[in-house]
């Protein structure tokens, strides 16, 4: 039996008296592509900072490839191999884009700055953006980092394998693009771990159509603080549940007010 | 009277007071514990103290020429010219170049600070940082307070004598001989003195970092939430350097001073 790489028991989160996820139970395995879905300020972002280790759960326990997560990263506890790309990029703006992509290299490694440079740049190529190292990140479009952000967050050190991200997870990975741009960020997140294998399962919170037809295989529906729907993407489409029904649909007759 | 806490913001105030009291501990123990990151402490320090400079400077000898100024003719009127430049010394050295040093960086840097920090929060640079298995007190606040520590002396020094050249410039408008203005001030200024100003130099420089830093990492919202960090960083380290001004005196300077059995000498 394939042991999850993550895995979700009971978790639940509050902010003051709202309660935004209530018991919730997850399992991500390897391979997988997940879309968590939902209509806003139902606890998507907040499962992702969850197993990120940005945020604790009030109750409930995380495991990332079977060890528990025992706090947050602010309180000392490692990534454990999970790597995040964020709503807004998060790019360190007074950072080159070498800089930003091999951060973590030039801060902890060994290794000499021009073989993190061949590395960033190898990165770069991968996201499709050769040449750009010496760019600041004032100069690039909403887009490119994007992409910047996801070459920062699939480095890794050829010396120290273990840390490599066994799992990336996407925040609204193309809030704000335009339509080709997204086209661009979803082949490039699908790529990376159906084609380059450079992660080995991703998790996307998303309210794009597009976003979910090309790079989900399987969706988490969350609604009222809980999973509400578990299932393959194609069956999602022509689910008669009610709640993926309005929200596939757009409209604004249904159980989402 | 939580409800009167929360809508006068005191509440609030009160909360990052008391993660800034925090952060200054974490900041401790992160010094004592790991390695310095020097050139990001020297890029502070170059914001800090350099860039500072020329403000510093012209405020320090425009200080120096109003005090005499006001020493001047009312010490010639009881006859007691050869006190003004000792008079000025002590007060520049004591007082107003710590003072007015601190309070230039915490209008310039502490606000940089907040605004810079607290834009990285709200965009989510503090979390990408934490992803990035970095914490951002070693890599944002630790080269920011030892920048603060070190060139807030460093300018309070410069200051000193820049006020006091201000006051020579001055003092000979109203007719003190240079020699008279200098003899005053070597006989006036003991070591206690001079070193009392980068000592509480180096404690402004500790509140005006911690307090910056810590406003911005504790920023909420968006653009209004980083300006309210920006202004109420700014307001807090006045506050801070005041109050604390206060107490550094009181502890430094107990007992009769020597300076009036000068006069007339």
């Amino acid at each position: 039996m394939v042991e999850p790489l993550v895995e979700l028991k009971g978790v639940s989160k509050s902010f003051g008296s709202k309660k935004i996820l209530d018991n919730v139970d997850l399992k991500i395995y390897p391979g997988d592509a997940l879309g968590v879905i939902g209509p806003s300020g139902t606890g998507k972002s907040t499962i992702l900072r969850i197993i990120a280790g940005l945020l604790k759960p009030d109750a409930g326990e995380v495991y990332i490839q079977g060890q528990k997560r025992q706090g947050t990263i602010e309180e000392g506890e490692p990534s454990l191999g999970v790597g995040m790309v964020f709503q807004q990029s998060a790019l360190f703006d007074s950072l080159t884009v070498d800089e930003n992509i091999g951060f973590a290299l030039y801060r902890y490694s060994k290794l000499p700055p021009k073989k993190i440079r061949e590395l960033v740049e190898r990165k770069l190529e991968i996201v499709g953006l050769p040449g750009t190292g010496d760019l600041y990140p004032a100069e690039l479009s909403g887009g490119m980092r994007k992409k910047v952000s996801l070459a920062r967050a699939i480095i890794t050190d050829p010396n120290n394998p273990d840390n490599a991200p066994c799992m990336i997870l996407y925040d609204e990975p193309t809030a704000g693009l335009d339509p080709i741009a997204s086209t661009r960020i979803e082949n490039l997140i699908h790529d990376l771990l159906f084609k380059q294998g450079l992660c080995r399962a991703y998790a996307i919170v998303t309210h794009q159509a597009s976003t979910i037809r090309l790079t989900t295989e399987r969706i988490i529906f969350i609604y009222q603080g809980k999973i509400q729907w578990d299932g393959k993407r194609e069956e999602a489409y022509v689910s008669t549940h009610p709640l993926l029904k309005q929200f596939f649909s757009g409209s604004i007759e249904g159980p989402i007010p | 009277m939580n409800r009167i806490l929360s809508s006068s913001g005191l509440w609030s105030w009160i909360q990052r007071s008391w993660a800034a009291i925090l952060l200054s501990g974490k900041a401790i123990f992160f010094l004592i514990t790991r390695k310095l990151d020097f050139s990001s402490s020297l890029e502070q320090m170059m914001a800090v103290g350099p860039a500072s400079l020329l403000i510093a400077l012209v405020t320090a000898s425009v200080i120096g020429m109003i005090f005499t100024i006001q020493v001047a003719r009312e010490f010639l009127q009881l006859g007691a010219g050869s006190a003004v430049g000792g008079i000025l010394a002590i007060a520049l050295a004591r007082e107003l170049c710590p003072v007015m040093m601190a309070v230039v960086v915490a209008g310039r840097v502490g606000s940089a600070f907040a605004a810079e920090i607290g834009t990285m929060k709200v965009t989510e640079q503090i979390d990408a940082l934490y992803m990035l298995n970095t914490d951002p007190i070693e890599y944002l606040v630790i080269p920011r307070l030892v920048a603060c520590c070190i060139m807030v002396p460093a300018l309070s020094i410069l200051a000193l004598f820049t006020g006091l050249t201000g006051g020579l410039i001055v003092a000979q408008m109203y007719g003190i001989a240079d020699t008279v203005y200098l003899d005053s001030i070597y006989n006036f200024l003991d070591v206690w003195d001079i070193l009392s100003g980068p000592i509480k130099g180096v404690v402004f420089g500790a509140l005006i970092a911690i307090i910056g830093c810590s406003w911005g990492l504790t920023t909420r919202g968006g653009a209004k939430g980083v300006g309210q960090s920006t202004t109420a960083a700014v307001v807090t380290s006045l506050l801070a350097i005041f109050v604390s001004d206060l107490f550094l005196s009181w502890l430094m300077f107990q007992g009769l001073g020597q300076g009036a059995t000068m006069i007339g000498q």
